[in-house]
């Protein structure tokens, strides 16, 4: 294998991770961190330039802008972890390695045209997200790591039976496997790589992990893992037998279960983390309801939200341990309202592609995005802090959330034409 | 399939069935280890009727890993004071064989109807004891249970290789070698270890 730019960014985390290990201090363990995400960042910025197929490219610099602003909250994060003696020296030092592994896993499964080499990927990501969630010393930490391997054990195991189906559909003379298998691979796949992003039935373990981990760990396990199952998902529909633009109802039903059930779960869920994991997960159900609408228009808005929700979920796990400055205060609002916007937003952009292919099916999505925008707006957090308790602006802390919240903003009302031409070359499955 | 592979592969998913209804997570631990060698020597026996030496060398990595290695594993923890040593029951013997003749049904079903033409009897075989290993999981609870069910899961993806030509290596290894149950013993081993060790909240 040549030492090409897609094999530095994905080696460079396991790299990382082995260092991490050898490193006994936080502090050092904290800088290192810190300083290997952002260099995969800036060599995954060079990927478009490198990468054929651009979602791919998409995904993985959207993985490593995130895992980057999350480790810049490392000396915050993980000092408030130490001092609730959630953290000890030891498993901080576990953290840390599992922070970089998640990340080098979820880019191996990103970059590799494999099947197998995704779901090895997918594997590796969920070990690594079972150890930053049993990172924290709680009991209710373990139990929710166990859980969190229990449920996307069986995912993976449904996924690498289907992932087994596609080798059958490729034939015996290929040697890697194909993007378009049996109905019975797609069945597998969908259901299994669901679990991992927290799709009905398999969902229940995503809430609990993000609310019993560290800040950091809630934001990797919210944000990173999403992107592996989603991206199977599109190379599927885009290797379908019968055309990449056919609706796929298995992709609809599954999709428009998952916003419904969150959606009520979240009128119903006082927890902060707990709350903004329901309002992601309802979101994936309304991107994976777009992807299987099969139009370039759908395909276009389901990669928009996919991108803005990564975005916006980070920004705000981000600001959860902000000190209670005004600044941070209006950051939070921001980051708050633009969330309860977004079903409106996903409804927007993905209703004219569902009329043309069910009108009845406007009914329980617009009830599924407007009961979320409702229970989000309803349930609206403050900072906690009352007026004495505000302390001077550090414009530092905030600046990785005003950089995310700042690309939302161009994304969603001002999106520039080559940033447009890309998004529209990837809903075109090229 | 020949007929020793497929006599082995039949002998692996009665002992799904039995996996369901066996009281003691020792004999469970045993059931598994000898249901993952039987479906190793079905996919070794198909491999040497079809001189592929490569789904020769899974069943051998399957038959070490998943007949030998993880459950002397999965023993040793088993061993421990502080797990009990009958596995706890969610549901009658009734509800359970139903559901386990309902997955059957499914699987067979689903097999014929949902894939393409070829050998469908190994993959109907690996499905139905996929899914009988991820019911195990629903009816009964213990905490080695996910590992042991996870386990016999992955005696369905060795099966269900068999029935793919010209499958890949890595493929190959990837149905041989049980990552997921690894994860799960190692995920009860940590849990195990840490429960006495806990800060105070």
């Amino acid at each position: 294998m040549s030492l090409t730019l897609p094999v530095i960014v994905v080696a460079l985390p396991f790299a990382a991770a082995v260092l991490l290990a050898c490193i006994g201090s936080w502090r050092a363990g904290i800088r290192i961190n810190a300083a290997a995400a952002t260099l995969v960042f800036i060599l995954a910025c060079l990927l478009p330039w490198q990468i054929r197929t651009a979602l791919p490219a998409l995904l993985a610099l959207l993985t490593a802008l995130v895992a980057m602003t999350t480790s810049w909250f490392g000396w915050r994060d993980v000092r408030a972890a130490l001092a609730a003696r959630r953290l000890d020296r030891r498993s901080t030092r576990h953290h840390h390695v599992a922070f970089q592994t998640l990340l080098g896993a979820a880019l191996l499964a990103v970059l590799s045209d494999s099947p197998a080499v995704t779901w090895l990927g997918a594997t590796i990501a969920v070990a690594a997200a079972a150890g930053v969630t049993a990172a924290v010393r709680t009991t209710e930490a373990q139990r929710t790591a166990s859980r969190l391997v229990l449920l996307c054990g069986v995912g993976l195991m449904l996924a690498l039976f289907g992932t087994l189906l596609l080798y059958q559909a490729a034939g015996p003379d290929a040697v890697s496997g194909q993007w378009g298998g049996s109905q019975l691979a797609v069945i597998c796949l969908v259901l299994g790589y669901g679990g991992i992003v927290g799709l009905v039935p398999l969902h229940s373990w995503l809430p609990d992990a993000v609310a019993e981990g560290t800040t950091q760990g809630a934001t990797l396990v919210g944000t990173l893992l999403a992107n592996v199952p989603l991206l199977v998902f599109l190379r599927l529909r885009s290797a379908m037998a019968d055309g990449p633009d056919r609706p796929v109802v298995l992709y609809v039903v599954v999709g428009l279960a998952t916003l419904m059930f969150a959606a009520f779960c979240l009128a119903m869920q006082p927890d902060i983390r707990r709350r903004l994991t329901l309002a992601g997960t309802a979101m994936i159900g309304v991107v994976v309801f777009a992807f299987g609408l099969g139009s370039p228009a759908a395909t276009f808005g389901g990669l928009l939200v996919m991108t803005m929700l990564a975005l916006m979920r980070a920004s705000l796990f981000q600001c959860l341990e902000a000190t209670p400055t005004r600044a941070a205060i209006w950051t939070r609002t921001a980051s708050d309202l633009g969330l309860t916007g977004l079903p409106i937003f996903a409804l927007f952009l993905v209703a004219g592609a569902t009329a043309d292919y069910q009108p009845w099916l406007l009914l329980p999505l617009a009830a599924g995005a407007l009961l979320a925008a409702g229970s989000l707006l309803r349930g609206r957090p403050t900072m906690g802090a009352t007026r004495d308790a505000i302390r001077p602006t550090n414009l530092l802390e905030l600046a990785p959330v005003w950089l995310q919240l700042a690309l939302v903003v161009v994304l969603a009302v001002a999106m520039p034409g080559p940033v447009a031409g890309w998004f529209r070359t990837m809903a075109a499955f090229r | 399939m020949t007929a020793a592979a497929g006599l082995a592969g039949a002998m692996a998913l009665a002992l799904s069935f039995v996996l369901l209804f066996t009281e003691r997570i020792d004999t469970d631990l045993r059931v598994c280890a000898l249901q993952a060698m039987a479906a190793a020597v079905a996919a070794g026996a198909q491999g040497w009727a079809e001189h592929a030496a490569t789904l020769c060398f899974a069943a051998l990595l399957a038959f070490a890993l998943n007949g030998l290695a993880l459950p002397l594993v999965l023993r040793r923890l088993a061993g421990r004071t502080t797990l009990p040593s009958a596995a706890g029951r969610r549901c009658g013997f009734a509800i359970s064989a139903l559901a386990a003749a309902v997955l059957l049904a499914v699987s067979v079903a689903g097999t014929l109807r949902l894939t393409q033409s070829g050998q469908s009897d190994p993959l109907a075989l690996g499905l139905s004891i996929l899914l009988l290993g991820l019911l195990l999981l629903a009816l009964r609870s213990h905490p080695l249970l996910p590992a042991l069910g996870l386990l016999s899961s992955q005696s369905g993806m060795i099966l269900a290789a068999c029935a793919i030509h010209g499958l890949p290596l890595p493929a190959l290894v990837l149905a041989a070698v049980p990552l997921v149950p690894t994860l799960a013993a190692a995920s009860e081993w940590l849990h195990d270890g840490n429960r006495l060790a806990l800060m105070p909240p």
